[in-house]
């Protein structure tokens, strides 16, 4: 079968090699195979990318994995000899490759606690002994089998793990067939495992069964991996309830089989007081464990059960923080509680179900003691609702959740978590690119600069927001302004000694909120999407903490602004330089961004400083809405490729063949130092009659003007916007003229119309800087047809209506 | 010597009996006019005259403007029928000594007097009886805007499309459409423009009367003539005050045309018709001078705005009266002005016997029966969409004995790629495709839920049992996929009713139908089944949740009244609180007791085979497009419904019928038949049949759209599946319920592909079958039988071994040759037809 993947992924690697800008040299890491290992065991795991042959570190987010040694084959792929520790948790854990030039994209190693078996294309039917983690490929319509043989009474478990590799959207699909060849089950989707199935029974007859995994999707290709666990391992379908208290120890209750069988395992558990939020727990049974951890809640709330402790019923009051757990058991059912808000402010109420493996499709209803509605609400993200809204002291409040279907059963349980509204602050790194993970990681050049856009979000809170980095490598300096109120983003320069080696380390970010009284602190946090579904949907991603931050290799040429020491006038334009510290022999192209200005402010996307120069200057333009104040300015230089570069010279120069200049792919970006742009106020004003001409014509056209003190003495006046075939020759004009008169010519076959958006563009130099200003904006033009204008005795061009009138009223009518 | 003869002798061109006969169809019909109104209708020579029937036979006349036309037929020994009004006498009986209590003027009765008498009618020594009452003889009940002005207006055409009855009306003035809002007529005649319309003080001069006289300037001319009853009615009505109807108003509750049935012993002849109204107090009237007639067969009969019937040419057709928002119809046959006679031939079964009864009355001789590899090519396409193999042929036409047929249709049916047809074609009335947010992974999920139902012998019944009530994740339950199909309950209900009742109610969302008996109020009660359809996103950005929401109401558009279930021409159901109303109607659908249902399974089976539905369209059952052989409608559906709607056994039926395996060539007497199964029609392979076959006969595979390779193309899941072949061939892509998706029609760029395309070319090179074939010690010869065995499934002619012969010595190599004509085969009109 063709491989759209390894076709697509060498499209790439060509195309971005030939452009020269969009890897920047770090390495790439499209594929690891397999991605899955053993706890407490050593295995190898095959790396496929780009920019390998850099990689010296193999940097996890969470212990329990290491890299022991990488064994680099080709700058196209690498092995790597891993280790689980025997107390790494189980499921995915998140690492990235660093190199010379930088970390690559995020990928994942998911641990097992089976020894992992390859899947043998070449079998039909593969025997399988005991726990174990095949290991396979699907393409489309394939079909795995393997066989296990099972003693009535027996269970019979299987998990497979496809899209939670995070390598590619395998939707599976198992069967279970008995010895007959009869289907026992087959199960597409488990609520608990997303899109993953999984299936757990008791054989019913002493024999051979088959377990099948085949795709449910279409999209299947040679590099779709699916980790598939089989044995006789506990899978619970579901736990009661879904959360529990920190620092208490309490009881939960795994279904380990199909619904309508009574086989639950009690177990007790205690988390530490410090872990808060949703956690996972290993389920193990008999000694046997199951190979995904459980998710589900943990918080510093009171715990009830809604039918154990009778919360429905009587006078039963809750007072928040609260946690409520039920389960809605017959179709239709709804569950009521009541609780009283003891302070007057602002409540949040969260159900928890949907996200920790319940069927349940929560709507929440809130009353008060009146019986009318406070609140409601279906989803919030996920099927799980969250409401948010105020309460009285000393009001009671009675809450009802129902499943929307109406369905019911054992694995609709619920856990609603009521508790006063909670603000928050975190930071994070904008999305650059939304179709990869391109951005995310920070790389900045030995004795350079680098560019990130750090962003916070603030939740039910206001003011400006400080940052602070912890763990920075060495020789790493950040210039980090403020995030003002307003704002959510803003430019952040790193630093990086010119003594310092390439080194990397996951960075802390502290972003502070203080407003008054007020003050909130917040980590890192940052969405990373490992498969991607259709219309933007996610299908796996994982959530990081810190932000990679690594120092690479220098790159020859740095970038720095001419300091602009003039403002950019609102409506207005002002040209600002940018210069280019290049190495000695390093003479390719620049391209030159601001990847950050101001609002209602922009210039061109990009400026190309070509090869051998060493400056280049850039537009800003300030709309009429732009504000006035002062604003970072930050600029990022790219380097491309040499117009001049030729692999091959010509021959006619009789030099032969010339060397072949230094490649400027694959080189990071570098930036400016952070500096400030003013915005101000316009100095001009002024404006302009409406025009009304004929076609074939020529009129002079007067704009009246008012300058201040603070424009050039000398500028060129000129009319902007006019339609085509209307000229008008630029005028010069002093400071303190009141008025500049234009020489209108409309050729015969000008359009004819009206034309409103006419501009007087005042241009001129002021420490050596290129400034101007807008005056008269949408002054009107009307273009007639020869005889056709209408115009008072003013020479004011007449509307139609107008001109009717005055017919009439010559007319004596 | 006449102007005819002269043209055929001065050319030398002899026209057929079927040519001669369209030629000369305009005279015969200017002759047909002037002579029959002139001289009294005579039936054809040599019959006997069986019986005498009036209708309507009980008349009762409630005031002094109620008249009663009547009708009298009289019916001879072979079954024809011939309207005998005119000729015949009537006597009515007096009561004492008083006058008749009605008078019987130009075909009709008039109130004379109260009272009641027996009228009779004599012809050719046969009577007939009618019972006359008259009651209120001299009133003059107020004229009804409903019962009498409207259908005056309607009958004049002004409320049409084209006209007032436009959806933003003609020149300044809306009526609705055929008068299905006839409270909204009256505000909009009497009260939207006031004192424009009516003018109450003279109403002769109201605008609408004299608009619709013509008297001052109308778009739409002059339509109503003073004088007429339409006239009258309006006038006397704007006399009254234009009132409105009252609440108790009576309302007409139903039609009838009389008479139902008529037969002409030849293309020539009238056939008067009388329509009744029957209205909501008991009480029944002629309204023949209100209704609008259609004729859905010019060409066998026509009829004029009287309800006059002419017979044109051989053939059935199917007069249709409307009046207010009912339509009933009237069956006329005209058989042909040939010599019949019944030709004696065995019945295989109760469908050939329910057909040849057909035949026999419409003097219609069945074509002789396909020869055995005709049928054996026949069969094995229509039932399993694939050519027999050369071994399949070599095993039948060496089979001997006589039940051969049978066995051959036994072995077929059992074999798989039966049931992956009719996957195929329940897929397309199901409308699987990859649209409105159906995934690819809800398509698969989708398909292989059909295709395993199938296979795993889940009747068509069972299927809608699970799909119109489905629940659920359209991941987790494939069946709720239908809901993604369409998502408003209109749309859905109007899918519905053409895909499993085989009845279109479009035109009833915005108007009463105007050819057939569904209201607005038919449509809305139909659609508020889908009232309470909840859709909601899944977790899954891939599934949709379906469910029963258990609120939402239909609401008519007249009135925002809310509209409770009501099922299709039939009773409302029990609606039980909280129950899915879906599950109800699923229920009915799909019951034993709603023929409906069982006849457009029936017809959907029975076009298949014979390549035209006995209601055709196949989803298109109306009043106006009844069937063409009702009784074997009624019985394929029975046997439908008997064998638990397992449509195996039914297709086991059609295909031993002698009505199946009779031959494509027409005889004399069925020349012009296309509707009454004489013959077999020549059908083109639909797409996917013909591309699998070409890949059968090359010995070829092909990659497919979501298949592994070597898939066949019946199975492709993917209605919008992208494929060139498949979509110049006329595909289905699913995006309607309507069979007419499926295009079997010939196209210049299906010819331009099979002749330089890929797929027959290329599969020759890849397949190569001919190199194969002469590896293994073939004779040119040899390699020619086998090439015509594969694909057509005969062996050549003489002739065509000669000409092969011949052509094949122009070529160097005999493989290219050979090759050549593998192509012209697979050009040949005689491989891409089923025949």
């Amino acid at each position: 079968m063709i491989n759209n993947r390894r076709i697509l992924f060498w499209f790439c690697t060509i195309a971005c090699c030939g452009c020269g800008h969009a890897i920047c040299g770090n390495p790439s890491l499209e594929l690891v195979t397999p991605s899955v290992g053993t706890r407490g065991c050593e295995f190898k795991v095959v790396a496929r990318g780009a920019s390998l042959k850099s990689i010296r570190q193999v940097v996890f987010y969470d212990p329990g994995v290491r890299c022991e040694r990488i064994e680099t084959t080709s700058d196209e792929q690498a092995m790597l000899h891993m280790v689980a520790d025997s107390q790494c948790s189980l499921g995915p854990h998140a690492f990235r490759l660093l190199g010379d030039n930088g970390f690559s994209e995020l990928r994942t190693i998911t641990i097992s606690p089976f020894p992992t078996i390859q899947e043998d294309k070449e079998t039909d039917k593969l025997f399988v002994q005991g726990n174990c983690t095949v290991l396979g490929t699907l393409e489309s319509d394939d079909v795995d089998s393997f066989q296990v043989q099972a003693k009535a009474g027996e269970r019979i478990s299987a998990e497979a793990v496809g899209v939670r590799l995070g390598v590619s959207l395998l939707d599976t699909t198992l069967t279970l067939r008995d010895p007959s060849g009869l289907v026992l089950k087959r199960i597409d989707d488990t609520p608990m495992l997303n899109q993953d199935p999984a299936l757990s029974t008791l054989a019913p007859v002493d024999g051979i069964y088959t377990i099948e995994i085949t795709t449910a999707g279409a999209n299947a290709d040679a590099d779709s991996q699916y980790a598939l666990h089989i044995g006789n391992f506990p899978r619970p379908y579901s736990v009661f309830p879904l959360g529990v208290r920190a620092g208490c120890e309490s009881e939960l209750s795994f279904t380990s089989s199909d619904m309508d069988e009574a086989d639950s395992t009690q177990k007790r558990i205690q988390f530490d007081s410090g872990l808060i939020g949703t956690r996972h727990i290993e389920l193990i049974e008999n000694g046997l464990i199951c190979p995904s951890p459980i998710p589900f809640r943990v918080s510093t709330f009171d715990q009830v059960r809604h039918d154990a402790d009778r919360v429905g019923t009587g006078d039963c009051v809750l007072m928040p923080p609260v946690a409520v757990h039920g389960v809605i058991r017959k179709p239709g059912e709804a569950n009521t509680f009541r609780f009283a808000a003891q302070h007057s402010g602002t409540v949040c109420l969260e159900v928890f179900a949907s996200r920790l493996g319940s069927l349940l499709d929560a709507v929440v209803e809130v009353r008060d003691q009146n019986g009318r509605t406070v609140s409601s609400g279906d989803d919030f993200d996920s099927h799980d609702t969250r409401l948010v809204f105020e309460t009285i002291a000393n009001e009671t409040y009675a809450v009802t959740i129902r499943d929307k279907r109406k369905n019911s059963g054992a694995n609709y349980s619920y856990c609603i978590e009521v508790s006063p509204l909670q603000s928050s602050i975190s930071a994070f790194l904008p999305r650059r690119n939304k179709l990869s993970q391109a951005g995310q990681t920070i790389a900045i050049p030995t004795g350079n600069r680098a560019l990130a856009l750090m962003g916070v979000r603030r939740d039910r809170l206001e003011g400006d927001v400080a940052m602070a980095f912890e763990g920075l490598p060495e020789g790493v300096s950040i210039d980090c302004p403020r995030i003002a109120s307003s704002a959510f983003v803003v430019p952040a320069v790193f630093t990086c000694d010119t003594s310092t080696s390439t080194s990397g380390s996951l960075v802390a970010v502290n972003a502070t909120l203080q407003s008054g009284a007020t003050k909130a602190v917040g980590g890192f946090e940052q969405i990373v999407d490992l498969v991607n579904g259709p219309a933007d949907s996610i299908f796996q991603m994982t959530s990081l903490d810190r932000m990679a931050v690594a120092t690479v290799n220098p790159v020859p040429y740095s970038i720095e602004f001419v300091k602009p020491t003039l403002p950019l006038s609102v409506d207005g334009t002002l040209e600002i330089t940018i210069q280019v510290q290049r190495d000695t022999g390093f003479d390719a192209p620049l391209d030159i961004t601001l990847p950050l200005l101001p609002d209602w402010v922009d210039c061109q996307a990009k400026t190309r400083i070509p090869a051998n120069k060493d400056s280049g200057t850039i537009t800003l333009r300030a709309n009429r809405a732009a504000k006035a104040g002062i604003w970072p300015l930050v600029a990022e230089g790219t380097a491309g490729l040499a117009e001049s570069t030729s692999e091959t010279g010509s021959t006619a120069t009789g030099l032969g063949l010339r060397p072949r200049r230094r490649s400027a792919d694959s080189m990071t970006n570098v930036c400016t130092s952070l500096h400030s742009l003013a915005v101000c106020d316009s100095p001009v004003k002024g404006d302009i009659d409406p025009i009304s001409v004929e076609q074939g014509s020529k009129v002079e056209i007067a704009c009246r003007l008012e300058l201040n003190e603070s424009v050039p003495e000398k500028l060129v006046a000129t009319l902007e916007e006019l339609p085509n075939r209307v000229h008008v020759i630029a005028v010069q004009v002093m400071r303190t003229d009141k008025t500049v008169k234009f020489q209108l010519k409309i050729d015969d076959d000008a359009p004819i119309g009206t034309f409103d958006s006419v501009v007087c563009r005042l241009s001129g130099v002021l420490e050596n800087q290129n400034v101007s200003y807008s005056v008269a904006r949408n002054t009107k033009l009307i273009i007639a047809a020869p005889g056709a204008s209408q115009k008072d005795e003013s020479g004011r061009p007449l509307s139609p209506l107008e001109a009717l009138r005055l017919r009439k009223n010559k007319q004596g009518l | 010597m006449n102007l005819l003869q002269l043209l055929f002798e001065s050319t030398g061109w002899k026209p057929m009996p079927q040519q001669l006969a369209r030629l000369l169809c305009p005279f015969a019909v200017l002759l047909l006019s002037t002579n029959v109104s002139a001289s009294e209708p005579k039936p054809a020579t040599g019959l006997k005259l069986v019986s005498l029937q009036v209708e309507p036979s009980t008349i009762e006349l409630r005031s002094a403007r109620d008249q009663q036309t009547v009708v009298v037929t009289a019916t001879f020994s072979d079954g024809s029928t011939l309207d005998v009004t005119g000729p015949a006498t009537a006597k009515i009986e007096s009561t004492g000594s008083s006058s008749p209590v009605v008078e019987y003027v130009s075909e009709s009765f008039v109130p004379k007097y109260d009272g009641s008498t027996i009228v009779t009618f004599s012809y050719s020594g046969l009577d007939c009886k009618a019972i006359i009452r008259v009651r209120g003889a001299n009133d003059q009940p107020p004229v009804g805007f409903r019962n009498e002005v409207l259908p005056a207006l309607t009958r004049a055409g002004c409320n049409t499309g084209k006209c007032h009855g436009s959806a933003s009306g003609k020149d300044g003035f809306r009526l609705s459409l055929f008068g299905y809002d006839p409270s909204g007529d009256q505000f909009r005649l009497t009260r939207e423009l006031p004192g424009r319309r009516v003018l109450l003080a003279d109403p002769e001069n109201s605008l609408v009367v004299l608009k619709a006289t013509g008297t001052v300037p109308h778009t739409g001319g002059g339509r109503i003539e003073e004088g007429t009853q339409a006239y009258e009615s309006l006038v006397q009505w704007l006399h009254e005050g234009a009132k409105p109807d009252g609440e108790r108003s009576i309302v007409p509750v139903g039609i009838d045309v009389y008479p139902r049935k008529s037969v002409f012993s030849k293309p020539e002849g009238q056939q008067k018709l009388v329509v009744m109204a029957r209205y909501s107090d008991g009480t029944e009237r002629d309204v023949t001078s209100l209704a609008v007639f259609l004729s859905n067969n010019d060409a066998a009969a026509s009829v004029s705005e009287a309800g006059l019937v002419d017979a044109r040419g051989p053939g059935a057709a199917f007069i249709l009266a409307r009046f207010d928002q009912f339509t009933q119809g009237a069956s006329i046959m005209v058989r042909p002005d040939l010599a019949f006679e019944c030709p004696q031939r065995p019945v295989h079964g109760e469908i050939d016997r329910l057909v040849d009864d057909r035949l026999k009355f419409m003097h219609l001789a069945p074509s002789e029966l396909a020869e055995d590899e005709t049928f054996l090519r026949r069969v094995t396409i229509d039932l399993v969409g694939l050519l027999p193999t050369p071994e399949e042929y070599r095993q039948f036409m060496q089979d001997a004995s006589t039940d051969k047929r049978e066995q051959l249709v036994d072995r077929l049916l059992d074999r798989p790629e039966v049931l992956d047809i009719w996957v195929m074609k329940w897929a397309e009335l199901l409308q699987i495709r990859t649209n409105n947010g159906v995934s690819q992974k809800a398509l698969r999920l989708y398909d292989r839920w059909l295709r395993e139902a199938v296979h795993s012998g889940m009747t068509i019944d069972k299927i809608v049992q699970k799909v119109l009530p489905a629940s659920g994740g359209s991941l987790e339950n494939p069946a709720t996929n239908y809901y993604q199909t369409e998502t408003t309950p209109q749309l859905l209900a109007e899918n519905i009713a053409q895909v499993f009742l085989g009845t279109r109610i479009q035109c009833a969302q915005c108007h009463n139908h105007p050819f057939d008996r569904w209201t607005m109020d038919d449509y809305y009660g139909f659609a508020s089944f889908f009232s309470q359809v909840g859709y909601k996103q899944a977790e899954d950005p891939r599934e949709l949740t379906i469910y029963n929401a258990a609120e939402g109401e239909m609401l008519h558009p007249l009135g925002n009244r809310r509209v409770v279930p009501k099922f299709l021409g039939a009773e409302m159901p029990n609606l039980e609180s909280g129950k899915d109303y879906r599950m109800l109607l699923a229920e009915w659908i799909a019951s034993n007791e709603n023929t409906a249902f069982s006849k457009n399974v029936a017809n959907i089976v029975w076009a298949h085979f014979l390549g035209i539905g006995i209601v055709d369209p196949v989803d298109d059952m109306r009043v106006s497009n009844p069937p063409s052989n009702p009784e074997l409608l009624a019985y394929l559906a029975g046997r439908v419904v008997e064998n638990g709607f397992e449509i195996k056994k039914l297709m086991r039926e059609i295909c031993l019928s002698r009505t199946y395996q009779t031959s494509t060539r027409r005889n004399e007497s069925n020349q012009w038949d296309e509707r009454e199964f004489t013959h077999q029609k020549i059908r083109r392979m639909r797409a996917e049949v013909l591309l699998d076959c070409i890949s059968q006969a090359t010995e070829t595979t092909d990659r497919l759209p979501g298949l592994p390779k070597g898939s066949r193309a019946v199975q492709v899941a993917d209605g919008l599946a992208a494929h060139y072949f498949l979509t110049t061939f006329g595909r289905s892509n699913r995006s309607t319920p309507c069979t007419c998706e499926v295009k079997t029609s010939p196209t210049l760029s299906q010819a331009l592909h099979l002749l330089n395309g890929e797929t027959t070319g290329g599969k020759i090179k890849e397949g190569n079958l001919v190199g194969r074939l002469l590896d293994s010690a073939s004779s040119s010869e040899q390699v020619a039988r086998e090439l015509y065995v594969r694909c057509l499934t005969r062996q050549p002619t003489d002739a065509e071994l000669k000409s092969i012969d011949v052509k094949l010595s122009d070529y160097p190599n005999p493989r290219e040759g050979l090759e050549d004509l593998y192509w012209a085969i697979l050009n040949s009109n005689e491989f891409v037809f089923n025949h």
